[in-house]
């Protein structure tokens, strides 16, 4: 469903390089990495609003720079910011774009606002952050799409409605025809929905692949830090030193056993994130890598 | 139409005078002041004595300038990032950015228009003074705001618009003076006036009409930099 091969961008300082992700049908891929890490330049180029300046970006078998109506129509994008007109009530907006989509089914809009809690009437103007992007979130359901891209709408939703949402992303993908792409800094949606991980640092990817090919290749190690010290130094990427035991992100290797003493369980993205973050931080101070 | 309008009415929003950047600020701050001036002093003579008839008259002449600017300052010449989602064409979406600038350019010009027509109706005088108002009026309407990444381009289109709003609002508070005081063209005036239209407006209106182009080309596609046919803008 989605293709991206060696997508580079270039936007002022910043740089986007050599993405390549592939994501079929049926499955929900999480978008990680810290804040500046690429995250919605990514979205954008996927959505069409950029255009890479080199590499393929591929939706659906097609190309913006030829398809780009038949994409955008099997697309529903919620993005971090404003896109509705403010001084239309919601139904209204509905209408005004709606017209543009041929799945566009103005009753479902209607059960969805009714279903989270909005009133169609309000103009989207004077509803509150969460409210908006719930909105947001209805319109492009209401558009049937094949493809939901979505950047970090769980931010300010409150905890009921969260629940809500990943039940509803759940039930998108459910049928295998659809899927979802999901930037987020609530790693535990990522690891709790998410069946492909594409995790971002410095406009780089540093890893882009199925989730179980994530848990395998990395493993936190928990234990005595002389023990830990023990593994192969390359393989470690950054450990974390306390008062009663260490802790280290080390990769994982098929073959590779722990000493009996030592812990070792397959990381979540948070705790991927923040060794990760530690690893750059020694490395920029040009000290080892273990932190006190 | 009504799309048109409503679109019109969403962007006009004061949060873009944040985009004021460059000499556009002081520039707003000069056209609010020269006009405020010219309403309430004496710098525009008018054949009523009321009060009354001096505002409705210098305001005819003034407000169309005024209106133009805080139109084109506040509505960005890119349509709404929502749009760019929607599924169009670049061809469509080219008719949906030309459709919307021709419309402002059309709500313009009815005001500078409306505006000529009442000052003609009320202080009367030769024709060709309103029609030299008009065209005056039409130069500013075509103006759009300036792209926020420092180039050349964009410091000429500054340039540009930073001395051709004085110079119009100068000249149209000349032309109304002459047409309040009924006076007959003196043959100086007409070589000046189409030397000046001839050598110096109309050029720069033809430049300044590619940039215009330029930038609805660019327009098409969301912050890229490219026009329809794939160049760099």
């Amino acid at each position: 469903m989605i293709q991206l091969e060696n997508v580079c961008k270039k936007l002022g300082t910043f740089e986007l390089k050599d993405i390549s992700v592939s994501l079929p049908a049926g499955y929900i891929c999480g978008i990680a990495g810290r804040n500046g890490a690429g995250k919605t330049t990514l979205l954008h180029l996927l959505s069409g609003l950029y255009r890479p300046d080199s590499g393929a970006v591929m939706i659906f078998d097609s190309r913006y720079d030829t398809q780009e109506k038949q994409i955008h129509d099997s697309l529903g994008v919620v993005l971090n910011e404003d896109l509705m007109m403010k001084h239309l009530n919601l139904e209204k907006n509905g209408d005004y774009f709606g017209t543009y989509y041929s799945g566009y089914q103005k009753e479902q809009l209607l059960s969805y606002l009714k279903q989270f809690g909005l009133e169609k009437n309000r103009k989207f103007g004077k509803l509150s952050k969460g409210e908006k992007l719930k909105y947001q979130f209805a319109f492009a359901l209401s558009c049937n799409p094949k493809l939901l891209i979505l950047d970090e709408p769980t931010a300010n939703f409150d905890v009921e409605f969260r629940k809500d949402f990943l039940k509803l992303l759940q039930e998108f993908i459910a049928d295998g025809q659809k899927s979802v792409v999901l930037a987020t800094h609530l790693m535990e949606d990522i690891d709790r929905l998410a069946d492909y991980l594409i995790y971002l640092e410095d406009g780089r990817s540093i890893f882009a692949g199925q989730m179980e090919d994530f848990r395998e290749q990395y493993r936190i190690v928990s234990g005595e830090a002389y023990k830990i010290k023990l593994l192969d130094r390359e393989d470690i990427i950054a450990m974390e030193q306390k008062k009663y035991g260490a802790k280290a992100l080390v990769r994982h290797h098929g073959y590779q056993h722990y000493d009996a003493e030592l812990t070792a369980t397959a990381p979540t993205v948070e705790e991927f994130m923040y060794f990760l973050s530690k690893a750059k931080t020694a490395e920029r101070r040009n000290y080892e890598k273990v932190i006190h | 139409m009504k799309k048109l309008f409503t679109e019109y009415w969403q962007e006009f929003d004061v949060q873009y005078i944040k985009n004021m950047y460059g000499a556009e600020l002081p520039l707003l701050y000069f056209v609010i002041y020269w006009s405020w001036s010219l309403v309430f002093g004496n710098a525009a003579g008018t054949d009523t004595t009321s009060v009354t008839g001096k505002i409705i008259l210098a305001a005819a002449v003034i407000f169309p300038t005024v209106f133009s600017f805080i139109s084109y300052t506040l509505h960005p010449i890119a349509l709404s990032k929502q749009m760019y989602l929607c599924p169009l064409g670049s061809q469509e979406r080219q008719k949906l950015v030309m459709d919307k600038y021709l419309f402002r350019v059309g709500l313009h010009m009815t005001v500078c228009i409306a505006g000529t027509v009442l000052a003609a109706f009320m202080a009367r005088g030769a024709l060709y003074w309103y029609l030299l108002i008009l065209w005056n009026g039409f130069i500013i309407s075509i103006f759009i705001p300036s792209e926020q990444e420092k180039t050349d381009s964009r410091t000429k289109e500054l340039i540009y618009k930073n001395i051709m709003i004085p110079v119009v609002l100068i000249l149209n508070a000349v032309y109304f003076e002459n047409a309040l005081n009924k006076e007959n063209i003196q043959i100086v005036y007409v070589v000046l006036i189409a030397g000046f239209i001839g050598l110096v407006q109309l050029p720069l209106f033809i430049w300044y009409a590619g940039r215009v182009k330029s930038h609805i080309r660019s327009a098409v596609f969301y912050k890229t930099g490219i026009d329809v046919s794939g160049r760099a803008v």
